[in-house]
């Protein structure tokens, strides 16, 4: 059966590569928040879709 | 709210994983029982996560995030007095009946231990509750991005049915409880710097307690009396009727998320599923409940956010979630919170469809409308009824919108039906004696005295439809209340009619009640991976959680 580690690393991975590359080139705008917070969350979504990948490849 | 072309391009890449994951997972499906049920394949670790998201809809988020901003940190108990409790019952002690019989949903567990007419009413009201429920959120969905991001009603709520639709309708059960765990990490990672940057732009837990009413932050200091508190309950009857009575029902007898343990690997893991589903559920409340209580914070210190106000006077509660992720969250991180949003709500709708597929072909259609039909018959129905289930949801979904009493009416109704149900269980499961005929005068019982504590009684305007004896101070205490009685009732009645009418022989009731079962110990696992050892840690971090919000 499919090892759902793998799919949703991917997704994470992707995800975490969109908002990185939003956060380094288009900034951040939103009215209350005053860091880039895309930049932040698009790191640790790379790095969680990583480690889901990572723990996948460990057992197989 | 505007979108960018970025938050798009999320929204798509994530219906295209969700397609994609269906997809693969059709190729699993050979017999009804692996559309219907995964055939007891699936690892602990995705149904433990899938036995807490299946809950997570997008009503519960906006909901729970509603009433944070509402009642404050005293909404947590739902999380920490009403489900924590009722998951480590389930796991513990109902588990091994559920899983160990050769029940495939819980009306056949019925079937087995009582009889056919018992199952019959479980099976109809869980059917007709389910398609409403899920109809009702689609709703809630449907409303919320039309006010929000002015998307077309019919337009979102036909575009998130079908997708549903397609991935249930592919890889079945499977797929909706694969799906669900890409919806958990989805929606965590989605509101959680929500209320990060909510909670530290208010300036941390202690810049909120200073801004907002103490009754907002302490879950247990006004429980006392009911009128220090804005619930407006008090300790007993939050105790009994949340903590004991509804969320037992709910969380011990509903098929929704019974279903999803019922579909792990192994009796040990179905046990371990909703100990380990404990674990984030606890949490969850940070993520759900305190932006709610930051925002009216946020509200109080002229930050540039305030609270979402309805048109005829008051705040809009519902909207407190959308418009805190409207002023907190950039292009980019905005369409993944919304797709959050979206996937919470096909999370709980997957959950509705699959488990009413399966109630209505192996209970209804299996039970009474064709009995000994080849397997691939229940398969061709099993898919049909997914295709009907959702099109009766779109249906209940705008009747819904026609009729907003009427959806007071069905909540209403749904509570009536559920609130003696755990009675019934805990009886049949513990005791013996009960009986087919006990059990179900009982439930007829239970739900008569449900309407009837709700016609004496009066809260908010509601209820005291046939003479008003007693005026609760909040809807909620009302909720609270009845569902008290009807569980008094079921339990009495059952016992009373049980006493005097033939027991099932001991031989039948095999794997179904306790003392004619074999409990399971799990000795070959190391003991931190045991239900007792697992479910004690739950409840001191449970403890601990109550403890730094008293």
């Amino acid at each position: 059966m499919l090892d759902l580690r793998i799919p949703s690393g991917w997704f994470f991975l992707l995800m975490g590569i969109i908002l990185t590359v939003v956060g380094l080139f288009s900034g951040y705008s939103a009215p209350l928040t005053p860091v880039n917070v895309n930049l932040y969350t698009g790191i640790s979504m790379l790095a969680f879709g990583g480690l889901l990948l990572w723990l996948s490849r460990r057992t197989t | 709210m505007a979108l960018a072309y970025v938050d798009y391009l999320i929204l798509v890449i994530y219906f295209a994983f969700v397609l994609g994951i269906g997809w693969v997972l059709r190729r699993g499906v050979a017999t009804s029982e692996d559309f219907l049920t995964s055939r007891h394949s699936v690892p602990l670790w995705i149904t433990s996560l899938a036995f807490v998201a299946t809950n997570l809809g997008a009503q519960e988020l906006i909901g729970m995030c509603a009433s944070g901003a509402k009642y404050g940190i005293m909404t947590a108990h739902f999380y920490w007095v009403g489900a924590i409790p009722a998951m480590l019952f389930v796991g513990l002690f109902m588990m091994p009946f559920y899983y160990g019989s050769r029940a495939r949903s819980v009306p056949e567990y019925l079937k087995l231990r009582f009889d056919e007419k018992t199952r019959g009413f479980n099976a109809i009201t869980f059917a007709v509750m389910t398609l409403f429920s899920s109809g009702i959120s689609m709703y809630a969905l449907g409303l919320l991005f039309q006010l929000v991001l002015g998307w077309s009603f019919t337009a979102s709520v036909l575009l998130s049915a079908a997708i549903v639709l397609i991935y249930t309708y592919l890889g079945g059960l499977t797929s909706a409880i694969y799906n669900e765990v890409l919806q958990f990490f989805l929606i965590v990672l989605g509101f959680a710097p929500l209320a990060v940057l909510a909670v530290w732009r208010a300036g941390g837990w202690q810049g909120i307690a200073a801004r907002v009413p103490p009754q907002m932050v302490h879950s247990w200091r006004y429980m006392g009396s009911a009128s220090d508190n804005p619930m407006g309950v008090d300790v007993i009857g939050m105790l009994i009727g949340l903590g004991f009575v509804l969320s037992f029902g709910y969380w011990c007898t509903n098929f929704l998320v019974v279903q999803r343990a019922m579909a792990a690997d192994s009796m040990s893991s179905a046990r371990k599923t909703p100990l380990v589903g404990a674990f984030p559920k606890m949490f969850l409340p940070f993520i759900v409940i305190v932006p709610g209580v930051a925002a009216v914070a946020l509200n109080h210190m002229g930050s540039g956010y305030s609270l979402p106000l309805k048109s005829g006077g008051g705040y809009d509660y519902d909207q407190v979630l959308t418009t805190l992720m409207a002023k907190f969250y950039p292009s980019g991180l905005l369409g993944f919170g919304l797709t959050g949003l979206m996937a919470s709500f096909m999370s709980g709708m997957a959950g509705n469809v699959t488990a009413f597929n399966t109630v209505f072909t192996y209970d209804i259609y299996q039970g009474y409308i064709r009995r000994n039909a080849p397997d691939s018959h229940y398969l061709t129905v099993g898919r049909l009824t997914t295709i009907f289930g959702t099109v009766a949801s779109i249906g209940a979904a705008y009747v819904a919108r026609l009729y907003n009493n009427m959806m007071d009416i069905l909540q209403l109704v749904f509570g009536f039906v559920n609130a003696p149900l755990f009675a019934t269980f805990l009886l049949g499961m513990f005791w013996k004696r009960t009986t087919g005929h006990g059990a179900f005068t009982g439930l007829i019982a239970g739900t008569a005295a449900a309407t009837l504590t709700h016609g004496l009684t009066t809260a908010e305007g509601k209820g005291g439809w046939i003479t008003p004896v007693h005026q609760f101070p909040s809807t909620m205490a009302q909720n609270f209340w009845v569902a008290t009685f009807a569980f008094a009732a079921c339990f009495l009645m059952t016992v009373l009619v049980s006493l005097a009418t033939k027991p099932a022989p001991e031989e039948q009731l095999k794997g179904l009640v306790y003392g004619t079962t074999v409990i399971p110990r799990e000795t070959g696992e190391p003991w931190y991976r045991r239900p007792w050892p697992l479910a004690i840690s739950v409840a001191i971090v449970c403890f601990g959680l109550n403890f730094l919000f008293r």
